[in-house]
């Protein structure tokens, strides 16, 4: 907007309500967490928000020399999407670990938010597992059972026992992940984005569809049947995630479609806990060509869909080709070392490069206002 | 697709009211790619509806004293050639020749048209001689288009609900000259009030011709958006429709038509929207061709005495201009718009993809910001970008307040050279 060109007219939306309805969409799911493990989640959610929001507002500060990035309340978002993937008996200090490293390795030293090609949240519980393998990797802090404050109980009496009992799993199942004890609320969540505009119905619809499809190839692949609430709870708040996902319809396809090959490849890998957080990590690093590979058809113009063929054959394999070099690695017990090589590659990319760019795009807004 | 508020509910059914004429008037010379040129002398004594300047050009056009009075000099404000008209309040008409089309020959017709100075009324002012002269291509489609998508804009509204009647009769004598297989007008969803008005002016006048209800996108009402509604057509830029037997007209235009014609009255004023965003009030006005923007100010409630350039836009708010830029309301000027200065900051791209979603080329507007996600040129997207209408549909929906239609001027004039 300024003061000298069209339009003069902006429609009241900002960055930090577009946020705003992701944290909306995601506190009934905070709240039964809350309820499954009272005060461990309580503690777990509340030291995920604080350490993102602190993070940010005193690396944007030292780094990105920007003050008041935090009221965009993405920093809460990161927080509370870290909080979720974890396991209600996570210790703070390695959540609050989790929350630094989201924020500075997975935000911060790209430039800032809307220019990280992965998912902060991801990134900061991928740094916990390595940093802190042990204790994440552990049978210890998965085995939750005995911890449980309210148990579930059955929402259906009237119903028959079996089909009862897959209702109060879609309602309320206290197993893994703080975020995936209620499949129903996921869900909820999800459409209410989708229903605000935050997010598109492509890339879940694109990537269940294909689910279903690798099941049927090979069947008892995927194991639907613990996995939903995870799988759900990524495609729907993870891969979603607007400045890490396509931003046009055919890509957003092509992405879901992939998303799916790629998990179900580290599932059949047996790359146990972590497949979905992989996958979307694996796909955030191909979002941006798959975005400019698949251009929408300007109005009127012809379509070039025999010339995408040779780069959308030649991108298929190289992400597929990644996928099962994370299995190898995986298997080798050897994903430390790309982990050491991204932070080795993020802090030089910032010191050479994004910290520079950071710095233009500041002084051109500055221009713009004195226009 | 992007909706936007009906802003005019309250005011765009309100009658057309008047000022009082201004004393001085300012002619514009420049026309749609030409530049008239005066027929007449400074000092002398011009008839209200007296020739007063024209252009042999490829694109020229005719222009008309719209009152009667003195000559003035020639003046160059903006790198904008005007005549001054000083109003003598006496009205001395020149001698009108009003006529019964139905003897008159197609090319008559046109002729009519281009010497009464009718121009297309929806904005750019393309001439409308030409556009009606379809030569032997065969015309499918009439489409006279009254969905006016910009906000506040409620001229076309009035010109529908108010002179439906003369609407009809200029449709009909453009009729006759493209000889459409289908005539069809087409207005928006939520002026469907305006569909009776009009079937019972084609009934009066036993016009076949159809009203269509369209969606009330942004930009509904662009030509091409237009024609992709009504015929399925999806022309790129730069085609012309008469090409594809379809012809695109603003309803002000027909109206214009019509008056001339019938009349005799060459194209001198247009029904114009004011409205006042502080105050959140509007009205049509109908203005005299020339009139100066700080005569209406003065005159019109609408607009404070203080006012300030920066804050008032000429042609719309979403594709118009700064009243400094332009001075007078032309034949193609469907609103003055008094604006709030909304308080945005900006912020980095989020790659949200709204501007994407509400593209109506089907572009990739976030790819031309300067160091979007690292990539500086992205050569494909930007060779695309020079199908960009400029609707700023983009820069409307952008969250992070992001100047987009900046950064794509930028990289057309970039791509041009």
């Amino acid at each position: 907007m300024s003061e000298l060109h069209s339009p003069f007219l902006s429609r009241r939306l900002s960055v930090s309500s577009v946020m705003f309805d992701v944290v909306i969409a995601l506190v009934p799911l905070a709240v039964i967490a809350c309820l499954a493990f009272g005060i461990n989640s309580l503690i777990i959610l509340g030291v995920a928000i604080v350490s993102c929001l602190l993070s940010e507002i005193l690396f944007s500060a030292i780094l990105l020399r920007q003050t008041n990035t935090w009221k965009d309340s993405s920093a809460i978002v990161t927080g509370i999407l870290l909080a979720l993937t974890l396991s209600p008996l996570t210790p703070w200090y390695i959540v609050a670990f989790g929350g630094v490293t989201a924020i500075l390795f997975g935000k911060v030293l790209w430039g800032g938010l809307g220019r990280n090609t992965f998912n902060p949240a991801l990134v900061g519980r991928e740094l916990m597992t390595v940093f802190f393998a042990n204790t994440m990797n552990g049978t210890g802090i998965w085995s939750t059972a005995k911890h449980v404050n309210l148990q579930p109980t059955s929402f259906f009496p009237n119903v028959a026992e079996s089909a009862g009992s897959y209702l109060n799993k879609l309602i309320y199942s206290p197993q893994g992940a703080l975020g995936e004890y209620s499949i129903l609320f996921i869900v909820l969540g999800g459409l209410y984005l989708i229903f605000r505009n935050r997010i598109s119905w492509h890339i879940p619809l694109a990537m269940f569809f294909v689910f279903t499809q690798v099941q049927w190839l090979i069947p008892d692949s995927i194991p639907f049947q613990f996995a939903l609430a995870g799988l759900l709870f990524g495609v729907l708040f993870m891969a979603t995630d607007m400045p890490t996902s396509p931003s046009h319809n055919s890509a957003k396809i092509y992405y879901g479609v992939l998303l799916a090959l790629v998990v179900a490849i580290l599932i059949i890998g047996e790359v146990r806990y972590a497949y979905m957080s992989y996958g979307i990590l694996i796909m955030n690093a191909f979002s941006r060509p798959i975005t400019n590979l698949f251009t929408p058809r300007p109005w009127g113009k012809p379509s070039e869909w025999k010339s995408m063929v040779k780069p959308v054959f030649i991108l298929t394999l190289s992400v597929l080709g990644t996928a099962f070099a994370v299995v190898s690695l995986a298997r080798l017990e050897l994903i430390n070392y790309l982990v050491y090589t991204y932070l080795i590659f993020i802090v030089f990319e910032y010191y050479y490069r994004f910290q520079y760019e950071v710095c233009s795009f500041i002084t051109s807004k500055k221009n713009d206002e004195e226009d | 697709m992007l909706q936007i508020p009906d802003y005019a509910k309250k005011y765009k059914g309100q009658e057309v009211q008047d000022l009082p004429d201004p004393e001085i008037f300012l002619m514009p010379l420049n026309g749609y790619k030409s530049l008239l040129t005066p027929v007449v002398q400074e000092g002398e004594q011009v008839r209200q509806y007296q020739l007063i300047a024209k252009s042999g050009q490829q694109f020229g056009t005719y222009l008309h004293a719209p009152v009667s009075g003195t000559i003035g000099a020639l003046k160059s404000i903006n790198e904008s050639q005007y005549l001054t008209l000083h109003n003598d309040f006496k009205y001395i008409e020149q001698k009108l020749s009003p006529s019964v089309p139905e003897k008159w020959s197609k090319q008559e017709l046109l002729n009519a048209i281009k010497e009464l100075g009718i121009v297309g009324c929806g904005g750019a002012r393309f001439p409308s001689h030409i556009k009606f002269n379809t030569g032997d291509n065969p015309v499918d489609f009439l489409v006279v288009n009254g969905i006016e998508c910009e906000p506040f804009f409620s001229a076309d509204y009035a010109l529908i609900k108010y002179h439906a009647d003369e609407l009809a009769q200029g449709i009909k004598v453009v009729k006759q000259i493209v000889s459409p297989k289908k005539i069809v007008v087409a207005i928006k969803r939520k002026n469907k009030e305006l569909k009776e008005i009009l079937e019972a002016a084609f009934l009066q006048h036993k016009l076949q011709a159809g009203v269509r209800l369209l969606p009330n996108h942004y930009p509904q009402g662009e030509e091409f958006q237009l024609i992709g509604t009504i015929t399925g057509h999806k022309l790129s830029k730069g085609c012309i429709p008469s090409d594809f037997g379809v012809v695109v007209s603003n309803v002000a235009t027909f109206r214009a038509i019509a008056k001339a014609i019938f009349e005799g009255k060459p194209n001198v004023e247009r029904i114009t929207t004011l409205y006042n965003e502080e105050q959140k009030t509007g009205a049509n006005f109908l203005f005299k061709i020339g009139t100066p923007i700080a005569h209406i100010v003065e005159h019109s409630k609408f607009i404070p005495q203080e006012w300030k350039k920066k804050r008032l836009r000429l042609g719309g708010a979403m594709m118009g201009k700064n009243a400094g830029q332009q001075l007078v309301i032309h034949q193609g000027t469907g609103g003055l718009i008094y604006l709030v200065p909304q308080i945005v900051s900006q912020t980095n791209c989020i790659n949200c993809g709204y501007c994407t979603q509400v593209c109506p080329q089907y572009l990739m507007p976030m790819t031309v910001i300067p160091g979007f996600s690292g990539q500086k040129n992205n050569l494909i997207n930007r060779y695309n970008m020079l199908s960009c209408i400029e609707c700023a549909a983009c820069e409307y929906s952008c969250p992070s307040k992001i100047p987009l239609l900046k950064y794509i001027r930028q990289a057309k004039s970039i791509l041009k050279q």
